[in-house]
């Protein structure tokens, strides 16, 4: 037998027209290649020169 | 080599120094998105329009800008009537390529049929309102506006599935069969309804079975009424041969 409300959480709201501009923002559309640069980015290593010019 | 990305030449290595893109991995990248748009578009010719969005958000999940696929999802999504979906990814597609591109073509056909539009468009209002009521304890509620967005949009197939749910919940089971043949006649494999017609098959598969328990009970009722009709109708014949018995043996009884 099926459990009503368990079957109800498989369900999610759709989009409508009005929501369509704020589902075009650039932060939402990021595909693999972003996430990587993205992360990438974060695990940069400084750049050693740069911190000795900012101890002096 | 070349980086894909932005055309300048990669001296050394796989990172470009133009644009910084790792060119090995944006070419993987690239190729699985291209791998899946084609799975995508052969479950769709195969009217599999579940497994269709899935591949196909996959695809544009490893390349953004793989227009040809959001152009493929739109038209699934369109096909299944959530309108707004469709819409979005044909205004990125349009962006992305602005020549030679159908999802212009579609757009066009949008604005040219607003009514259209606003009857999908309210075909979903009315299940996200639907849903809320669901989520409330309203059920009637939520079957009534079930109802209104089924008459709007008869293949969307969220609100059919949900219509099922809320069928299958009250037992009317004639009902929820109508429901799931109207999303698996567009949607072929689609999971919910699979399920949902698993779940009516056991239902009536245990109904069968109470059913023949009942008509065997009714059976053996009737049996024995009716072997009481025939130890009347032969009683009076048996008391006539028992006294023609006795008779012959000079016994009264």
């Amino acid at each position: 037998m099926l459990n009503f409300k368990e079957e109800l959480k498989k369900y999610q709201p759709l989009m409508e027209l009005d929501d369509i501009q704020s589902a075009l923002q650039p932060s939402q559309m990021q595909d693999l290649l972003d996430i990587l640069q993205h992360i990438a980015k974060e695990n940069k290593p400084q750049d050693p020169s740069a911190s000795q010019a900012e101890e002096a | 080599m070349k980086c894909p990305n932005c055309g300048n030449i990669v001296p050394n290595g796989f990172l470009c120094p133009s644009c910084g893109v790792d060119t090995y991995i944006f070419k993987k990248a690239r190729n699985a998105s291209i791998r899946l748009y084609n799975d995508g578009l052969e479950a769709a010719l195969a009217q599999d329009l579940s497994a269709a969005a899935t591949l196909l958000e996959q695809s544009i999940l490893f390349d953004k800008n793989n227009y040809q696929a959001r152009n493929l999802l739109g038209l699934v999504y369109a096909e299944t009537g959530r309108m707004a979906d469709a819409l979005k990814h044909w205004i990125v597609s349009n962006s992305l390529v602005s020549e030679n591109n159908p999802a212009a073509g579609y757009i066009e056909y949008l604005q040219k049929h607003a009514r259209e539009m606003d009857q999908y468009n309210d075909a979903v209002r009315l299940y996200n309102q639907a849903l809320h009521y669901l989520h409330q304890g309203s059920d009637d509620l939520a079957i009534i506006q079930l109802k209104k967005s089924l008459d709007l949009s008869p293949g969307f197939i969220d609100a059919n599935n949900l219509m099922t749910l809320c069928c299958l919940m009250e037992h009317n089971e004639k009902r929820a069969q109508h429901f799931i043949d109207a999303v698996l006649r567009k949607d072929v494999n689609n999971p919910i309804a699979l399920r949902y017609s698993q779940e009516l098959g056991k239902e009536r598969r245990g109904s069968v079975g109470k059913q023949k328990k009942r008509a065997s009970g009714a059976e053996v009722a009737q049996g024995i009424s009716v072997k009481k009709q025939i130890v009347r109708l032969l009683c009076p014949a048996i008391n006539v041969l028992k006294r023609k018995k006795l008779a012959h043996w000079n016994i009264v009884i």
